[in-house]
């Protein structure tokens, strides 16, 4: 890869009550517009290693170091479940959220703001929707909310986690589109353990079951996932002319 | 006789308009974060302290004011998680506190009062102080709110998201926390323990259905208020009825019929 180093992940280790570890010894780098899927079985610590990275979660040991790139440059996509859908916002208010860091008590920026969230609104058609509720949007509707509030501040990299679980295939073929247009600019990280949301930009593979194999792009990667969900898994390249299917033993 | 000519109503009046926006505000807050349980832990647990203070001869209010600020110190600085699976522990609290607090008004040497008053609170009895209190609560809530609404909210909604960009998740926890029980002890004084929650709650929960927005959300639970404990306070002065009861079951029969009108309008359209 010619790219850059963007972050690099350093013999991380990484537990909750201090006796069983949940990541162990993790090196991982992230690369100047890499597009990195981190894949594994749930609870096999995937989330916890992008909350990591994400500066959330602090490990026992170990060490993350940051090149040319800072937390306020992060867009981070969460799951569904780790926020309140039930709460009182409009898309309008959600996605302007990802402005809060611009935020000053005595200094107003309503105008500039409501430029950016205007165009955000555009850019992922949501136009129509500013004004309703979001609990009253559907699964790939709120998505996009979702990655327009993470993507308002222009960020170098963007994080995602379960991106595809709670939408529609109509919404995933489009959420690979918009992915594989921003990767021409930024870097992209996917945690999934959904092995058809590995498609044809990915750059490189990750698979964590609280160890981790990494994998350029051009390397064969069946043999590691067997290892790390402990049995045979089915990898479908989208785009490409085969797929690998294999048969439980 | 026009009853607005005494003092004691025209303070009650006053308290109930000041204390409209302090349960507008901070209840639509709770009951968007679905804290109430933990506010009706709050403030029966700072029953405790009342009687503890009473049993000494010491201003009882200022013994709840003890206890619900420690509580509220010790949930701000716990974190989310911790409190989840302690939720039993909250209504062991609950319990413990009203418990304790009954035990010393009891073992308390002479006239014993009426246990009542501090449940259901009497809003005839607000003084001129109590007033002064209320208001400058409201103004340090309204000026915290004015400057840190956004981030608040942010907050409030999904502190992960908060915390990576860079807001103090801890500090407004804690500062969240402390408003709220700092607003319990306010109400208790006036209202009673059990008309805080009843004040905190229905009126966020009579508008919750007719807004999509949080600031329209506040504004109207602050006028609901108003309207229930106004509306009540002269229900009870012309049944001759307690009047914190009656200003929750008017609360709660808005309530009622708020809800019946948006089940129908839903059912017709």
């Amino acid at each position: 890869m010619d790219y850059k180093l963007l972050m690099e992940i350093k013999n991380l280790h990484f537990s909750f009550d201090g006796k069983q570890e949940i990541l162990s010894d993790i090196s991982l780098p992230l690369y100047e517009r890499d597009y990195l899927v981190i894949m594994g079985p749930n609870g096999g610590g995937k989330t916890t290693l992008l909350k990591c990275m994400l500066g959330l979660l602090k490990a026992q040991s170990g060490k993350i170091v940051y090149h040319n790139i800072k937390r306020s440059e992060f867009g981070y996509v969460p799951q569904f479940t780790t926020f309140d859908k039930l709460m009182p916002l409009r898309v309008y208010d959600f996605i302007e959220m990802g402005l809060i860091s611009e935020y000053h008590p005595f200094k107003r920026r309503n105008n500039d703001n409501k430029y950016l969230i205007e165009k955000q609104l555009d850019a992922f058609s949501l136009n129509d929707l500013a004004y309703s509720s979001i609990s009253e949007i559907s699964g790939g509707q709120l998505q996009r909310a979702l990655l327009a509030r993470a993507l308002i501040q222009n960020p170098k990299v963007l994080f995602l986690d379960e991106p595809t679980t709670f939408i529609d295939s109509e919404s995933r073929g489009n959420l690979s589109e918009i992915l594989k247009n921003l990767n021409k600019n930024i870097a992209i990280v996917m945690i999934t353990h959904d092995t058809s949301a590995v498609d044809d930009h990915v750059k490189n593979i990750a698979c964590v079951n609280r160890t981790l194999y990494y994998h350029g792009r051009d390397e064969h990667i069946e043999g590691s996932l067997e290892k790390v969900y402990g049995c045979p898994i089915e990898l479908i390249g989208h785009g490409l002319p085969h797929r690998v299917l294999k048969e439980h033993k | 006789m026009n009853i607005l000519q005494y003092e004691f109503v025209q303070n009650a009046l006053i308290a109930g308009i000041l204390l409209s926006i302090t349960a507008g505000v901070i209840g639509s807050l709770i009951v968007i974060k679905r804290d109430a349980f933990l506010i009706g832990g709050i403030s029966h647990a700072s029953f405790g302290g009342l009687g503890l203070f009473y049993f000494l001869g010491l201003n009882p209010i200022l013994g709840a004011f003890t206890v619900a600020l420690a509580s509220g110190t010790v949930i701000g600085l716990s974190n989310e998680k911790q409190l989840q699976t302690h939720n039993a522990l909250i209504a062991v609290l609950w319990a413990f506190g009203m418990a304790l607090g009954i035990i010393f008004i009891t073992i308390t040497p002479g006239y014993a009062p009426n246990l009542l008053t501090y449940l259901f609170g009497d809003i005839l009895t607000v003084t001129r102080g109590d007033i002064l209190n209320i208001a400058i609560y409201n103004i340090f809530l309204l000026i915290f709110l004015f400057l840190f609404y956004k981030p608040l909210i942010v907050y409030l909604f999904d502190k992960e998201f908060a915390s990576l960009h860079g807001i103090k998740v801890k500090l407004y926890r804690l500062f969240f926390y402390l408003f709220i029980s700092i607003a319990v002890v306010l109400m208790i004084r006036s209202v009673g323990i059990i008309l805080v929650l009843a004040l905190l709650t229905i009126p966020p929960l009579i508008v919750l259905p007719l807004s999509k927005r949080l600031p329209m959300i506040v504004l109207m639970s602050v006028l609901i208020s108003l309207i229930i404990f106004i509306g009540g306070f002269f229900i009870a002065y012309y049944t001759n009825l307690p009047t914190g009861p009656i200003i929750i079951v008017t609360g709660t029969v808005l309530l009622l019929l708020v809800r019946l009108a948006c089940l129908l309008k839903k059912k017709n359209s």
